[in-house]
């Protein structure tokens, strides 16, 4: 198994589209940045488990996916 | 209570509803011709929330062209139990032809790790003997989340007969053989792509259904910007319906970036305050009906809010065709769940806790656990569980739904209820996970006393707990500890007429069985079965207590009383459908023996094998090394010297995890000795250095000792048929032997497989 998969870690995940109050406040626990009609979504995940759910969360709200990345 | 059997009807008749094609549909012509006209194994509709996904299906099974019946299962979280999801799906086909999958259905709550081989399989022969044209669809299968149910439907579909269809829809591909299947030809995939609202369709939604007389540019503009998703043109339409200056509106619409999820807010603002509230109160709701929605809202409306809501096209979609049962749209509802904690955070648990005590009252026990945890109302969720876990593990076999109502409550709490402790430990005999038994075992003893009745037979913790440590130390085979702690567990039932009296002493005749204590065991049987004969009672202790009992008469020559109690026996496994439960196992023995001492050697040799498997799937070390040694004994009276050493070999390996194997050791030595085997010899000295096995070879050797073809070996392993031969053709070299059946005796007897 790959460790990562089970240690925190920071990422950040762009979606298309800008985000207006109702659906910020969703994901509040995350820092969300508007840019260039993109929201980037970062945050620390526990485990990839975590950020698996993140992105059902997206998928299920209708929201797509530009990129996910790791930050550290 | 009247409405306690109707609960869960209810609740078995909704999932099992096919949705009607809504008025005003769009219709979607070409893409249902597909769905009619491929004829291939697999219809996968894999697209997110909001695509039109099971308005397709529905319009699909509505549409003229076809003929073939429907079996429909609309999933949803709590059918990740593969005994509830083939319950469902047997259900739906038993909508189809009453008659289908009786016996499916009867071996479910007991297959356990066998699923396949006792409910699918046989489901697949009685689908191809029924002839019936059929499609069944799963609905929302991105709701499933175990790796049994998805490997049962891979199987299913690798040998669906070609009568039977499968549809699925999904928000995600699901984790099934679907690369294989492309290849094969044999899937017929929608996506969003093909889902997606064209100009024209898009039209027909916003101006022919929802009404909003909007000119061409303005529609284009719309599904330009929601990309043709059918939830956000029809969420977008709520919004444009809000605004007094629909231009304007499109037109800001089509400019903005927000996402269309944001408009949620300005729908919501749009309705009457009455109807706003009682959308976002009820939306914590997997599903509704009006007096439950009133129990949350505490308005008496319920009826009138539901109708109004279903009338402003506010994503409610009809569970039945009495419109009694609703649910949200799933995009909807999430919607509205995030909205209400945004809006409304301190309103969340007590609406939770408020659907749980409806949800108890109407004997949904479920839905009361999922809303009293999302309430994290944690001693509640732990009181209902404690209540609520033997019935459906024990008597329904829905072992994976109550791990996952203990999955999620937190550590502490499990580990600080005795009762919750006992459950996780009966749950992992069931499961043959020893070490798990011995853990939840020790955290039951440390516990402080259960905060709540034990609602057990057993009339003390210390009881229960004697009794649980008996039954997991006759799994793990330590003679001696199984002995004292069924000893403990008769002592601490002084009542001699209590079931929980008796079914210790059930445990003790088992261990006292091992021990070698004849005369002993059969009285402590005899005196268990008794009791619980009087009351009817019919538990997998019965069973087993049948069984060692039937033994015990056959090995000491009182065939007749052993053939009443080994028929005793079948008949409670037959009537019950246990034939699948481990606990048969000692039965299955019993019969062997029954048959091998009136000439029935073949018949014997099967029953023999059929107490080992069963036995062996149950992690039941002494039933298992007991099923193999008299297998053993039975094939050196059959002359084949060779399958009785391996036989022998095995047992020994079994004995040899066994803290205290105790009379089956001496046993094993005798038959040995009859045998000539000498010392356990290690593989190293057996085998040249040059000659080792890889570990390419050790696998497919162990594949070998299974029924797979050699085909199938490949296909399990990725490699082709031809490569398997190669590896197999050195596996024999090596091992000195000509054929398979000789490689896997060799095998054996090296101690290699």
């Amino acid at each position: 198994m790959n460790e990562h998969a089970t240690k925190p870690g920071r990422y950040r995940v762009v979606v298309r589209g800008r985000m207006g109050d109702t659906l910020a406040g969703v994901f509040g626990e995350l820092e969300l940045e508007c840019r260039d009609g993109t929201t980037a979504l970062t945050g620390t995940f526990i485990d990839q488990a975590q950020l698996h759910g993140l992105l059902d969360r997206l998928r299920d709200l209708g929201i797509q996916l530009v990129s996910v990345n790791p930050l550290d | 209570m009247g409405s306690a059997v109707s609960s869960r009807a209810v609740l078995v008749a909704t999932k099992l509803h096919v949705p009607q094609p809504r008025r005003g549909l769009v219709p979607r012509p070409e893409l249902v011709a597909r769905l009619t006209g491929e004829r291939r194994k697999l219809i996968l509709i894999c697209a997110p929330a909001g695509w039109g996904k099971t308005v397709l299906l529905s319009e699909w099974h509505a549409s003229a062209e076809e003929t073939r019946a429907f079996a429909w299962v609309s999933l949803d979280r709590g059918d990740s139990d593969p005994v509830r999801f083939w319950g469902y799906v047997v259900a739906a086909l038993q909508g189809i032809a009453p008659d289908l999958g009786e016996s499916a259905l009867a071996a479910l709550p007991t297959a356990g790790a066998a699923l396949v081989d006792a409910v699918v399989a046989p489901l697949i022969n009685e689908l191809i003997a029924s002839a019936q044209q059929l499609v069944l669809v799963l609905d929302d299968y991105h709701l499933v989340h175990a790796e049994p149910i998805h490997d049962s439907i891979a199987f299913l579909l690798r040998h669906l007969p070609d009568n039977v269809q499968i549809a699925i829809a999904s928000r995600a591909d699901p984790p099934l053989p679907l690369a294989s299947l492309r290849a094969a030809g044999e899937i017929t995939e929608v996506r969003a792509a093909e889902l997606r609202f064209s100009n024209s369709e898009a039209d027909v939604l916003l101006n022919d259904s929802l009404g909003l007389d909007l000119g061409s540019s303005e529609v284009e503009l719309l599904q330009l910007r929601t990309e043709g998703w059918a939830a956000g043109l029809q969420l977008a339409a709520l919004s444009v319906q809000a605004h007094q200056d629909r231009r304007a509106f499109v037109d800001e619409f089509a400019g903005d970036d927000r996402q269309i999820g944001d408009y949620l807010n300005e729908v919501l603002d749009d309705q009457p305050a009455r109807l706003r509230d009682f959308l976002l109160r009820t939306s914590i709701l997997e599903r509704m009906c009006a007096p439950l929605c009133d129990a949350l809202t505490e308005a008496g409306d319920a009826a009138t809010q539901l109708e109004q809501a279903e009338r402003a096209n506010l994503f409610l979609v009809p569970l039945d065709s009495h419109r009694d049962w609703y649910r949200y749209h799933h995009l909807f509802g999430d919607l509205l769940r995030h909205e209400l904690a945004r809006s409304h955070p301190e309103l969340v648990a007590e609406l939770h806790r408020r659907a749980a005590a409806w949800h108890r009252d109407h004997d949904d026990v479920d839905e009361a656990i999922a809303h009293v945890t999302a309430a994290e109302d944690f001693e509640e969720a732990g009181e209902l569980i404690a209540q609520h876990w033997r019935r459906l593990v024990f008597h329904l076999g829905e072992v994976e739904t109550v791990i996952g109502w203990l999955d999620r409550l937190p550590r502490e709490i499990l580990l600080t209820d005795p009762r919750l402790c006992l459950a996780r430990g009966w749950i992992a005999v069931l499961l043959g996970r020893h070490d798990e038994v011995l853990e939840y075992l020790s955290a039951a003893e440390s516990c402080p006393p259960a905060p709540g009745p034990l609602y057990a037979i057993a009339t003390s913790l210390d009881s229960a707990i004697a009794q649980l440590r008996a039954t997991h130390a006759l799994l793990c085979g330590d003679v001696a500890r199984a002995r004292e702690a069924a000893q403990e567990a008769v002592g601490l039932e002084p009542d001699g007429t209590s079931l929980a009296r008796a079914v210790a002493s059930i445990s003790l005749g088992a261990a006292l069985h091992f021990a070698g204590e004849t005369g002993e065991a059969d009285a402590a049987l005899t005196e268990g079965l008794e009791r619980l004969r009087a009351e009817s009672w019919r538990t997998a202790a019965v069973i087993a207590g049948l069984g060692y009992s039937a033994s015990i008469h056959a090995e000491t020559d009182r065939l007749l009383q052993a053939e009443q109690l080994a028929g005793e026996a079948e008949r409670l496994i037959e009537s019950w459908q246990h034939g699948e439960g481990a606990w048969a196992a000692p039965a299955s023995h019993a019969r062997g023996k029954l048959l091998e001492a009136g000439g029935d050697l073949a018949g014997a040799d099967h029953a023999f094998a059929r107490a080992a498997t069963l036995a062996g799937r149950g992690g039941r070390r002494l039933d298992l090394a007991q099923a193999l040694i008299s297998h053993a004994r039975l094939e050196r009276r059959r002359r084949d010297e060779a399958a009785a050493r391996s036989l022998a070999r095995e047992a020994r390996r079994v004995l040899e995890e066994c803290p205290d194997p105790g009379v089956l050791a001496e046993l094993l030595r005798k038959t040995e000795s009859t045998l000539h085997i000498q010392a356990r010899r290690t593989p190293e000295t057996m085998l040249p250095a040059d000659l080792e096995l890889s570990e390419r070879e050790l696998t497919i050797l162990r594949l070998l000792a299974t029924a797979l073809s050699q085909r199938q070996i490949g296909s399990e392993l990725y490699i082709s048929p031809n490569t398997v031969k190669h590896h197999a053709r050195n596996i024999f070299r090596k091992l000195g032997v000509s054929n398979r059946a000789e490689a896997v005796t060799r095998a054996r007897e090296l101690g290699l497989i």
